[in-house]
């Protein structure tokens, strides 16, 4: 499933997280990902001021199939949505 | 290979073999744990090979891991076996609610970054143990992050050198007493200032008028413990406090020995303007092992801006969000410090009340005074004033009639079935024995206690081998402590051939 205008913040090889960039703020997506029930990742803004859409995931050996794929439906309704 | 299961003694508190390493248990393919099905599609890593390495890991199943680390635990002596009146340390039981509060996956599982508005609870639980540590402290506002009271110490010696800097002030000298831990000068010397030590007077206190010789406009402040470290309450410290304030310096309280007058009297009333707690030590958090703990730092009205941070802040309407105190020396911690040593606290001071806490540091004294009451004079006493929540005892005549040390007598006191007190501390002791019962013993415990000293002391007149020889029913005896620090070994080689 793609997810338009998400990216991986870099192509380089990644073990346990990855960074993406959003198309908008990742701190809104946050708290709407938090509506639906996923603490999605972390804001890198904190950290990274002039990294507003970028956002830190990581899923762990914990995650099944099922809930990476409601994740990502529900990141779609939220970018859909703005 | 020892077989899974091990070959160490099945009462392993009376000695039995070593305990074998756990790689000396492994088979190959065996595991303690199976993760889930991969359900997505799989994907080998790409590292390079030079970053890629298979760990060699003990392979043991579940059970062989749990015995393995139950079988070290019950080598160790603990709080929950027996009377530990290690001086200075404030090894009292810990209640097991707080535990139960500690594992609750509502708190144990959050991530510290989850957004404000989603941990309100947690916000809710620092807000109130700081409301209640600083009604406790007599001070305004705290930062939990400090992770140790050694790293508050430091935290509150920055928050001076910014006090004195926003003032253009640049001061050099921090003065400890002669009797303080030995953290607090290392504290000031890592912070950038120098260390002068003030004597203590024949009282066993801070000799006030060689206070008051060494105070200048260079003084920053003055870190004191109060009862001090010999167990005595400083007395003077109202007229330490002035004289401290009359030159422009300010006033650190060290607060490992808060046990002794929590509920009764506040630091920031006898004139302390920063004070560190223990929450480790008096409010209920398993330590001596490394950790974790906390060692959160209450300050007064107007030093509140050079709090770390960010701290929790209630909004309009309720809500709790986090603020950075306008002139914040920073961050000392990653986070917020270590969260769950903070929650024990506060379930601690609302399982007490704050009653309960007074009763507290009154048995606590009460139970160090009854002790060094019932050791009569088996022991030199050099500071004979009355003791608060510890005292500090001498084997100097013990050492001189018989060749007996302060050492000696701690091992002998690990065979009958006790943790031994703290030795050589404070170093103006000579053979110091500092004894902190706590109030967690019974009378019956303190009084077993005292009578196992008394019969040492005694044995060391009798027969002072059998004494030199402790401790022998422990699973190890006496190891060479100082070869065991210059020829360090953190790694597993292989058991030696004998």
């Amino acid at each position: 499933m793609e997810l338009p205008g998400v990216e991986l913040a870099n192509g380089a090889a990644f073990v346990r997280e990855f960074a993406i960039t959003l198309p908008v703020d990742s701190e809104g997506v946050i708290n709407a990902m938090a509506e639906r029930g996923f603490l999605a990742g972390i804001s890198l803004t904190g950290d990274y001021p002039d990294l507003p859409r970028n956002m830190v995931i990581a899923v762990t050996e914990k995650r099944s199939r099922a809930e990476l794929d409601g994740y990502v439906t529900a990141l779609k309704e939220v970018l859909a949505h703005g | 290979m020892a077989e899974p299961g091990g070959c160490a003694s099945s009462a392993p508190l009376v000695g039995g073999d070593a305990e074998p390493a756990l790689s000396e248990f492994s088979s190959p393919g065996r595991r303690a744990s199976s993760f889930p099905s991969l359900d997505v599609p799989y994907r080998p890593l790409e590292l390079p090979e030079a970053v890629s390495r298979v760990p060699r890991l003990p392979e043991v199943a579940e059970h062989d891991l749990v015995m393995h680390y139950t079988r070290l635990a019950h080598r160790n002596f603990a709080v929950d076996l027996g009377a530990y009146p290690l001086g200075s340390c404030t090894m009292k039981y810990n209640p097991k609610v707080c535990d139960w509060a500690g594992a609750h996956p509502g708190f144990a599982r959050l991530h510290p970054t989850t957004p404000a508005h989603l941990v309100q609870g947690a916000l809710e639980v620092l807000l109130e143990t700081e409301r209640i540590l600083c009604d406790l402290t007599g001070m305004t506002r705290a930062t939990f992050q400090p992770p140790a009271g050694a790293a508050g110490e430091l935290t509150g010696l920055m928050i001076m050198r910014a006090n004195h800097t926003a003032n253009g002030d640049a001061r050099t000298k921090i003065l400890i007493p002669d009797s303080a831990h030995g953290t607090n000068p290392a504290s000031v010397t890592l912070s950038g200032y120098e260390a002068v030590e003030v004597p203590s007077n024949h009282r066993g206190m801070v000799d006030l008028a060689a206070l008051q010789r060494a105070l200048d406009d260079q003084v920053a402040g003055l870190m004191l413990t109060n009862p001090n470290t010999l167990g005595l309450f400083e007395e003077e410290i109202i007229e330490i406090a002035e004289a401290v304030h009359e030159v422009g310096g300010l006033l650190y309280y060290d607060g490992a020995n808060l046990n002794a007058i929590m509920g009764i009297a506040r630091p920031g009333d006898m004139g302390f303007d920063i004070v560190h707690s223990n929450l480790h030590k008096t409010f209920a958090t398993p330590h001596g092992g490394g950790g974790p703990g906390a060692g959160p730092v209450a300050v007064s009205g107007n030093l509140v801006r050079y709090l770390p941070g960010p701290l929790p802040v209630r909004e309009e309407g309720g809500n709790i969000g986090w603020e950075m105190p306008s002139a914040s020396i920073g961050r000392v911690h990653g986070q917020h410090g270590n969260f769950l040593v903070v929650l024990r606290a506060l379930v601690y001071m609302r399982a007490l009340g704050g009653e309960g806490l007074r009763r507290v540091a009154e048995r606590a004294v009460l139970n160090a005074r009854y002790l060094e009451h019932l050791l009569g004079d088996r022991y030199d006493l050099p500071y004979p004033s009355i003791c608060m929540h510890e005292f500090v005892t001498s084997a100097k005549s013990i050492k001189h009639d018989t060749g007996v040390r302060a050492m000696d007598i701690a091992k002998a006191l690990l065979d009958r079935g006790y943790h031994a007190p703290t030795v050589y501390f404070p170093l103006i002791v000579d053979e110091a024995l500092m004894i902190e019962p706590t109030e967690t013993q019974s009378r019956e415990t303190i009084e077993a206690l005292a009578a196992a000293l008394v019969e040492i002391a005694e044995l060391a007149y009798r027969d002072a081998e059998a004494v030199k020889e402790a401790p022998l029913r422990t699973p190890v005896h006496r190891p060479d402590d100082a070869r065991a620090a210059r020829n360090l070994q953190v790694t597993w080689a292989g058991r030696r051939e004998e």
